[in-house]
């Protein structure tokens, strides 16, 4: 749940989310789910000469399973913050996966 | 009819369609009201008479029979835009209905008139009354049908006549031109056409040009003829006689009056015509505009409407219950009794964020750690309408946790006689895609010993007897991540410290919250484990921690859970293992070694997050303390090893200022007591002590020029040394670093005013203590 908490903190704030398919687009997040399903306003593909098929379209909903990277804003980012949220979640007892690997 | 009208009208420039606009009101009104209607009709029917004149060019072409092939066909151009080819022409043009109910009598009237005057006057005249007829009637149906009228009533009370040379070529005429105007011109309503066909009589066969009847075939025509033609349209549509009759007379009459006027009216006449002809164009094509948005309009309409529908099949595809279940579904993906704990990220950054503008935020309040769900802050927003329905999804989620708490947690699911097994993988516990076995990885680390391994803690585990270096820095990272959760723990439990402690209630849970949060708060500064035994382990745990970054980091959040007791505890420690600090020993200047940009980061977090929190607790402290401390330092380190650190440098400013203060009176304000002479002369030897030390030193603390580095704090701690020395101590301390004085002031000057500005400055910190200032210096 770390990440889907870390990403509604950057809705609002203009990403680069770089596809599996090597398209990568520049926009505003402006949703974001559990699923890590983005959604991106006013959006821009950083190639666009490469794209011009994208070249009217404005927004976009992204599955989650096909990001491949998401370019943060740097001034956005908490990283002590993060790092105590990341603690927590390795201390959860819920976290199955985590837990296990850490202990 | 109206397409006889239009055909008509696109052969016959004069007769406009504006001007049938007008006139077909007339018959509107008479074609559906009764008879008594019929005198306005005839007054009107009488002005525009006067008005316009009885001759209109179109008679011209009919009077001249053969004319009919050279008839003009150009005048046509326009017809598409201003009828349109397909569009509906709309209520305007429909003079269908009131014309197919008047036409009839006005061909009677013709009929009546055509009569007598082919017993009495000039077929000039007759050619004359002929197009006031057509006119009136609106098409050329209403006067094709009327020819067989004028058979049919003329016949009982007149005696019936030749064919009159024009009539034959009205309706000759007309139909079959009208039939090829509609042919090709509106075809779209060739419906309404097909109809008036059937009133109109087809065209002789014989007729050379499809369009004309020519005058020697119209003689052939028998008025018996027409009349049974009449006859049988009359059947047809039904239109009742009577009307026909009083309007005969009408016309009669008015014949009678204006009979022959029109003719010196002529050309005038034609002239007006032709400019309403273009007015009028211009008049439809607009309207002809309007209705075309229109139409779009209505078509977009149409075109969402059948969206809408289309979507709307799947109304109600489920129940009120089954959505309620998939949103149940999707909500207790992201329900959790403690925000703080699966949201945690997101609930403080945004708390910080808001703490800025808002001082009071929602999610620090006691109540923020109960039940919600993620996004509850936003929640909490919504207005009040909502705030019901929130209430209840908040029920349901609340039943939702308490139902997965009760349910063991499992991670896979074997069904009896299944093969395999079935994951069961949420948001929580996303499917493992690592499998990282913790047991080989121990097993490799300690091969051959695991036989001394069990009595320690698991984390622990790693015995001391391999690599030392690594199994320590293991243990370090271990006890920071440890004072971490600690710190973590204590944290929450302050953003939940209950803060009304007046009922018993209250008050007990408050003793609770105490009680756990001193618990917490000793697990912390055990982890730290700052009250080791110096010379158990070198370095001493707490220097280990804080040779670490995120060890530095986590000093400043430590200390807000230490009392002054552990603070004093963890700075004496600090100060006794100085030597062994990584930003001391890795950080000193010398005229061999450099310091590497990864230890000067290391020495600006620890002067950032270290010292700010001790800087506090010495400016607090009694001389009693500082002196203690002071010499603590100097006695366990080598000081003029340790100087040439800018840490070490830090701390020993930080003694020497607050003891100047303390000195100088500076702790009454603060309440401290005046310190006793004993703690001043105790103070004044360790004074002398350091200044021993650092003679012929002073020189070798500052940073190699060429590096760069800012030496201020150089310049900051030779003047808290310069306060306290005394004059011959500052004789001394001039001379050593005179110098580096000159240096910098010459290095000022040849740099830019900001820069120059700063050095200067940084000069005068210690010129200043010393009574002088950088200006007066004589390069």
């Amino acid at each position: 749940m770390l990440f889907y908490s870390f990403f509604k903190t950057l809705i609002g704030h203009q990403v680069t989310v770089e596809l599996k398919n090597d398209l990568a687009i520049t926009g505003v997040l402006t949703s974001v789910d559990q699923f890590l399903n983005i959604k991106l306003d006013d959006i821009r593909v950083v190639d666009d000469a490469k794209y011009p098929h994208m070249m009217a379209v404005k927004n976009c909903f992204i599955r989650g399973s096909v990001v491949r990277y998401v370019q943060l804003p740097a001034s956005a980012v908490d990283t002590a913050l993060l790092q105590d949220a990341a603690r927590r979640e390795a201390q959860q007892p819920t976290t199955g996966g985590a837990h296990s690997i850490s202990r | 009819m109206s397409g006889s009208f239009f055909g008509f009208d696109t052969t016959l420039p004069p007769l406009n369609p504006d001007q049938f606009a007008g006139l077909s009101g007339n018959h509107n009104v008479n074609g559906q009201q009764d008879e008594t209607e019929d005198e306005e009709l005839e007054r009107k029917i009488k002005a525009f008479t006067l008005d316009s004149g009885e001759n209109f060019e179109v008679f011209d072409y009919e009077r001249n029979f053969d004319l009919g092939n050279q008839l003009e066909e150009s005048g046509d151009d326009l017809n598409d835009e201003t009828f349109g080819v397909s569009v509906d022409v709309g209520k305007d043009f429909d003079f269908i209905e009131s014309t197919t109910k008047i036409a009839d009598t006005i061909q009677k009237e013709e009929e009546i008139y055509i009569g007598r005057r082919e017993s009495s006057t000039s077929e000039n005249e007759n050619n004359n009354r002929m197009p006031y007829a057509a006119l009136w009637s609106n098409n050329s149906d209403a006067i094709a049908n009327g020819k067989g009228n004028q058979a049919n009533d003329i016949a009982p009370g007149v005696p019936p006549l030749p064919e009159p040379p024009i009539s034959p070529s009205i309706w000759g005429f007309h139909p079959s031109n009208r039939k090829d105007a509609l042919a090709q011109e509106i075809p779209s309503i060739s419906g309404s056409f097909e109809n008036s066909q059937r009133y109109t009589p087809p065209p002789p066969p014989t007729s050379p040009p499809p369009g004309f009847g020519p005058p020697s075939h119209s003689t052939a025509r028998t008025p018996m003829s027409l009349e049974q033609i009449e006859a049988q349209l009359h059947r047809q549509a039904g239109i009742p006689e009577k009307r026909m009759l009083s309007l005969a007379e009408v016309e009669a009459a008015l014949l009678g009056i204006n009979g022959r006027q029109p003719h010196p009216m002529y050309p005038a006449t034609e002239a007006i015509f032709r400019e309403q002809k273009n007015v009028s164009y211009l008049e439809k094509e607009a309207a002809l505009r309007e209705q075309e948005a229109l139409i779009e309009r209505e078509r977009k309409r149409r075109d969402k409407q059948r969206k809408l529908s289309e979507m709307s099949r799947y109304n109600g595809l489920m129940t009120q219950s089954d959505k309620d279940y998939i949103n149940r579904i999707q909500i207790s993906q992201l329900v959790t009794d403690d925000p703080y704990a699966d949201d945690f990220y997101y609930q403080v950054y945004t708390a910080i964020r808001t703490r800025q503008s808002q001082p009071q935020m929602s999610a620090f309040s006691p109540q923020a750690g109960g039940t919600g769900f993620m996004g509850h802050e936003r929640g909490r927003h919504r207005s009040r309408g909502s705030e019901s329905g929130l209430q209840k999804m908040q029920q349901q989620v609340l039943r939702i946790v308490n139902d997965a708490r009760r349910k063991p947690k499992m991670t896979q699911l074997s069904l009896e006689g299944a093969l395999g097994k079935i994951a069961l993988n949420s948001v929580r516990n996303p499917r493992q895609l690592l499998q990282v076995s913790s047991k080989n990885n121990d097993n490799h680390n300690h091969s051959g010993s695991s036989n001394n391994g069990s009595v320690h803690h698991h984390h622990q585990k790693v015995p001391s007897i391999s690599s030392h270096g690594i199994t320590d820095h293991r243990k370090v990272l271990r006890s920071i991540e440890n004072v971490y959760t600690a710190v973590l723990s204590l944290e929450e439990l302050k953003r939940n410290q209950p803060q009304r402690i007046y009922t018993d209630y209250e008050r007990e849970s408050y003793e609770k919250w105490k009680e756990e949060y001193a618990e917490l708060a000793k697990t912390m500064w055990e982890e730290l484990r700052v009250t080791e035994a110096i010379g158990v382990s070198y370095p001493h745990p707490l220097i280990s921690i804080l040779s670490i970054s995120k060890g530095k980091k986590v000093i400043p959040r430590v200390m807000r859970h230490c009392n002054a007791e552990q603070i004093l505890l963890l700075i004496t420690m600090l100060v006794a293992n100085f030597e062994s600090l990584d930003v001391c020993k890795g950080a000193i200047w010398g005229p061999q070694g450099g310091v590497g940009p990864i230890m000067l980061e290391e020495v600006e977090l620890f002067m950032n997050t270290v010292v700010p929190p001790l800087l506090q607790f010495v400016a607090e402290a009694q001389l009693r303390i500082v002196t203690r401390l002071f010499g603590l330092f100097v006695e366990r380190n080598n000081i003029v090893w340790v100087a040439r650190s800018k840490v070490g440098l830090a701390f020993l400013t930080m003694f020497l200022s607050r003891a100047e203060i303390l000195k100088q009176g500076g702790g009454s304000i603060q309440g401290l007591p005046q310190p006793e002479e004993r703690e001043l002369i105790q103070w004044q030897e360790l004074y002398n002590h350091l200044f021993c030390t650092l003679q012929n030193h002073f020189l070798s603390l500052f940073p190699p020029f060429l590096v760069g580095i800012d030496d201020m704090y150089v310049w900051q701690f030779l003047a808290a040394m310069a306060v306290g020395a005394s004059t011959e101590q500052q004789h001394i301390l001039v001379t050593e670093v005179r110098e580096r004085v000159l240096d910098t002031v010459v290095q000022a000057s040849r740099m830019s005013a900001d820069k120059a500005s700063h050095k200067i400055a940084n000069v005068n910190l210690f010129l200043n203590a010393l009574g002088l200032d950088a200006s007066q210096l004589k390069i």
